[in-house]
């Protein structure tokens, strides 16, 4: 928690890199003309999540897996589908529902609805030797808080994941400014989406059914392949977003930085979503106090921000309380 | 900028005295972590001088032989056959700009 507030601060802070928004004062550019727009957003994200995680894996030692082994029956039996149905179902709501709200991530979702089932099950002392409610549940959970973190990100320009960042990331490079009014702008590409999801699910079964053994051939391209052409994929990505040396430079920096935090175990989320609220935040804030010749009491008097600012305040002790009640359920269970 | 020296202080900290806590239970490659960020930084200040074709030889090159140590034959092939496939699907086919050096490549 603290480190995760910790990382979004820095994110505000890496936000005022640039123009002032509201006098136009440079802000820690040092002179450099090219910092003058901000650090361009595409380049950071590419730096902190591909080019560390190329970093980390380079550096580590460990070979990577492969998975040797057959694998049959992927339809499972029909008593299967029977017990799975429920939690399936119990499962793809929580995830979808926790993943809408930005910061929550897949993980907790899971865990959640791991807890949940264990509750629910008649013989709960079974769970973690592969009951298929125990498994169907967090997966459906997982894959649909996945589908939950496009609301955010499409509808208001919040990533909230590496994944999420990406896309943004992608979407900024085709020139599209993904935000309130993506849907508004640009509605053939939003429902292009969508279509593309339901498209996506349907091909994603029939074709991966039975080239499951395939896929995990690909898994044997050595890394060393592998990971040279994710750095130029980067590369060229930073290069061509302005057709500039400075977007590399950053990227490489933001990649470096990137690996230093992964290794002291801060994450990355908190800080690529501050990065990106903080300029549509500073604006606002800047104006509101304008408005109040300086007085802070404006956010505190005015009912609408008086309920938000309440509902902040909630949402940050909350986790002080749900986190150990789960925890608890855990410790009980197992 | 204060508040910026700081945490960066309070980083630099937090990593040192994870990794004595760690101890040498995790160890680091740091010699190729460093020569691939290295590499990344010359091919950054290179590439729009040499163009794109050149430095991208040069990176795979410079990644597989020094780092992977790969064989040079294979390095030679994967280098030529991978720079043509990136300049192909970027150049040719989704036309972004990339840079031409001074011999125009």
């Amino acid at each position: 928690m603290i480190k995760g507030l910790m990382m979004a601060c820095l994110g505000l802070i890496l936000g005022t890199i640039g123009m002032d928004p509201v006098n136009a004062t440079p802000r820690f550019t040092f002179g450099i003309r090219e910092l003058y727009d901000g650090l361009t957003l595409p380049a950071v994200m590419m730096g902190l999540f591909g080019i560390s995680e190329v970093i980390e894996n380079v550096g580590a030692f460990i070979k990577q897996e492969v998975y040797g082994g057959e694998i049959k029956g992927f339809l499972g039996t029909r008593e299967d589908w029977k017990r799975a149905a429920k939690p399936i179902g119990r499962g793809t709501l929580t995830g979808f529902f926790m993943g809408i709200f930005p910061g929550v991530g897949s993980i907790v979702p899971t865990i959640i609805s791991y807890v949940v089932e264990k509750k629910i099950s008649k013989h709960p002392e079974r769970f973690g030797t592969g009951e298929i409610e125990g498994v169907a549940a967090p997966e459906a959970c997982n894959n649909a808080a996945v589908g939950g973190t496009f609301v955010p990100l499409l509808s208001l320009g919040i990533p909230s994941n590496p994944m999420t960042a990406m896309l943004l990331a992608a979407l900024m490079i085709f020139g599209l400014h993904p935000g309130p009014l993506l849907i508004q702008e640009t509605p053939h590409l939003f429902w292009g989406v969508v279509a593309s999801m339901y498209i996506g699910n349907v091909m994603l079964l029939v074709l991966n059914l039975p080239l499951i053994p395939m896929w995990v051939k690909v898994l044997k391209i050595p890394y060393s392949y592998l990971y040279t052409m994710i750095l130029l994929f980067c590369l060229i990505g930073a290069y061509s977003i302005n057709n500039s040396i400075t977007d590399v430079i950053v990227m490489i920096m933001a990649g470096i930085f990137g690996y230093l935090l992964r290794k002291s175990k801060y994450e990355l989320a908190p800080l690529i979503l501050a990065y990106v609220l903080g300029p549509i935040m500073e604006p606002a804030f800047r104006r509101s106090l304008i408005i109040s010749k300086g007085s802070f009491s404006i956010f505190f008097t005015h009912p609408i921000s008086a309920i938000f600012m309440a509902v902040t305040f909630f949402m940050l002790i909350l986790p002080l309380i749900t986190k150990r009640r789960v925890g608890e359920g855990f410790q009980q269970d197992d | 900028m204060v508040f910026g020296i700081l945490s960066l202080l309070l980083l630099v900290q937090t990593f040192i005295r994870a990794r004595r806590r760690r101890g040498i239970s995790e160890r680091i490659r740091w010699g190729s972590v460093i020569l691939v960020l290295a590499s990344l930084f010359i091919y950054a200040i290179v590439l729009e001088k040499l163009g794109f074709i050149v430095s991208t030889l040069l990176f795979i090159a410079a990644l597989l032989m020094i780092i992977e140590r790969k064989k040079w034959h294979i390095v030679t092939i994967i280098a030529i056959i991978s720079t043509l496939a990136f300049y192909i699907v970027f150049q040719v086919w989704l036309q972004s700009n990339l840079p031409k050096g001074f011999w125009g490549l």
